[in-house]
């Protein structure tokens, strides 16, 4: 047996040629031998997917089967899974088990889906690749290597069919472009967050990590939609049904000047090759400025640790999660549980906060930094008048994440090319586009604008049919 | 107001308790953070405003009363209970 897409699982099972709890198996024993390896799993849920294979299993055999029926899939360890451990890769959530599934754990498990257990993340999506309380995630490509996402880890050496995970600032694109795997952020709204722990919200979103383009349509396809639980989300009908047909003839596809001028020249020279592809492919390659992008980072890092502050605040380890034994009064107590269960990079997120949400600062740096974000979006609309993609690098150096940088603000640097995307609320996919000297997969993203979630993996699709044969296999 | 002495009245702000070596640790650190968030004064945003969200106040459910999870679901994550009840540390003294 090997690592299937959606559509290979989906055609051995609905032929009967494996069944759901033999499938469930095979990924399970792959995650339980791997996962030590490349820390890609928190929890792998191995009970609970045996059962949701034989519930599985029991639809194929009535002939009730939808399009994720029996298919084996990861979940990041923030969206909320009833009864399952849910850590969002922090200590203050170390024994948390909701109570509630989100609304995707829903829509998942009406498909038949089977859940194999939650993928490591950064520490509440907000550190870097390092900051989970369980240790970085390795990149199958080279174990040596970290990931910021145990999900593309996880989809990359064949531990899940594919994998739901989520973001603030870039992780799903960072992530997949790393391990050389398919990750789609959709439009802001898409998809529901009912049930995602979430430290920004104006920025978070959730979205698909798989082996290709034509499985994120999948994916998204089960998971989108409008949600009263969630007043952000948005009905709108993307039209996943045509992803199949690639046609790009006459499309046009902006490169943004300002992220291709800080690239590597080896990410550079991937990147305009995909270019080169497009154009084979009957598309118009044009040059396109974001002059804004400068302070994306900024306003990013502003925005995302003021609304932590305020979202962190029901972590007081009364309810649930961790409580330090520290502390006579309420306060004290409450003090020394946040900072104890909090790691390094969220502390450090929550001084920033409240730092630019203070007296003096909310004008100056709050304010404005949402400002800049009216900005991005106006100037991305712009560009969207004369094109229907934009491709970039997804980082200036691909590959190569694993040597934390000497200070906090040059980790930061790492998500220069994605977060722009979260501030303007627009769908963006990484795949792969071509490797480095060391092996390591190098990410082309594309962007799209709000709602043609659709058209930009009928793109990816386009690009991945001819990349097809240049690509490697990773080394776990 | 020396480094230590702001990071302290951050903490307090954000309702942390930090260990002497990370309070010093986000104080040597913090005038490079500032340096880093200060490129956004540069942006020009004159006439611009903050939009709110797309769907914001749009997607509102009828008000009416749900049921209720449990009480034992409710209370089952909770590290000290007593009597059915969530149990804090002493508030007043």
């Amino acid at each position: 047996m090997q690592g299937y897409t959606i559509r290979q699982a989906r055609a051995l099972l609905d032929k009967g040629k494996i069944g759901a709890a033999e499938l469930t198996r095979y990924y399970l024993e792959r995650a339980a031998k791997l996962s030590p390896k490349l820390n890609a799993y928190i929890t792998i849920a191995a009970a609970e997917a045996e059962k949701e294979a034989l519930r599985a299993q029991a639809m194929l055999d009535s002939g009730n089967q939808k399009p994720l029926t029996g298919i084996p899939i990861a979940i990041s360890d923030n969206i909320s899974t009833k009864g399952m451990l849910t850590t969002c890769g922090s200590r203050m959530l170390y024994n948390y088990k909701p109570v509630f599934d989100a609304t995707v754990i829903e829509k998942l498990k009406e498909q038949g889906a089977v859940i194999l257990g939650k993928t490591n993340i950064s520490e509440f999506c907000l550190g870097d690749n390092a900051s989970s309380f369980f240790g970085a995630p390795a990149n199958p490509y080279n174990v040596d290597k970290s990931t910021s996402s145990g999900a593309a880890a996880a989809v990359c050496a064949d531990l899940a069919v594919c994998a739901i995970s989520a973001d603030i600032g870039g992780s799903i694109v960072q992530s997949a472009s790393l391990c050389g795997v398919v990750g789609i952020q959709p439009t802001y709204g898409a998809v529901s967050r009912y049930g995602m722990i979430s430290s920004a919200p104006s920025l978070s979103q959730i979205g698909a990590i798989a082996k290709d383009a034509q499985d994120c349509v999948a994916l998204l396809s089960a998971i989108a939609g409008k949600d009263m639980r969630d007043m952000t989300s948005i009905g709108y009908k993307s039209d996943f049904a045509n992803v199949k047909e690639c046609n790009l003839q006459g499309k046009t596809i902006g490169i943004i000047t300002e992220y291709i001028a800080q690239a590597s020249a080896e990410v550079k020279a991937a990147i305009e090759n995909t270019a080169q592809t497009f154009k084979e492919l009957g598309c118009n390659i044009v040059q396109v400025s974001l002059p804004s992008a400068k302070y994306a980072l900024s306003a990013y890092y502003i925005i995302s640790s003021a609304e932590a502050t305020s979202s962190f605040a029901l972590y007081d380890g009364i309810r649930f999660g961790y409580r330090s034994k520290e502390g006579d009064t309420f306060e004290q107590n409450l003090w020394h549980t946040r900072g104890e269960g909090f790691g390094e990079e969220v502390k450090r997120r929550l001084l920033l906060g409240v730092f630019a949400l203070g007296s003096g600062n909310y004008e100056k740096y709050y304010y404005k930094a949402k400002l800049v974000k009216e900005k991005l979006k106006a100037e991305f609309n712009a560009i969207f008048n004369t094109c229907d993609f934009l491709l970039c690098p997804v980082a200036a150096e691909q590959g190569d994440n694993t040597a934390r940088s000497a200070t906090s603000v040059q980790n930061w640097q790492a998500s220069a090319f994605t977060v722009a995307q979260n501030l303007a609320g627009l769908p963006c996919a990484s795949t792969a586009c071509g490797y480095s000297k060391e092996g390591m997969p190098i990410g082309a993203q594309l962007i799209a604008p709000h709602f043609a979630d659709a058209k930009l993996l009928a793109c990816a699709t386009a690009f991945e049919q001819v990349f097809a044969s240049k690509r490697k296999e990773a080394a776990v | 107001m020396d480094k230590l002495n702001f990071i302290k009245q951050l903490e307090e702000l954000a309702a942390l308790t930090l260990e002497p070596q990370e309070r010093q640790k986000y104080a040597d650190e913090f005038d490079s953070i500032l340096e880093f968030i200060d490129v956004i004064k540069e942006a020009d945003t004159a006439g611009l405003q903050v939009q709110p969200q797309v769907a914001e106040y749009k997607n509102l459910r009828e008000d009416k009363p749900q049921p209720s999870l449990p009480r034992e679901q409710l209370l089952a994550n909770a590290s000290i209970t007593q009597e059915d009840s969530f149990v804090t540390a002493k508030v007043v003294g």
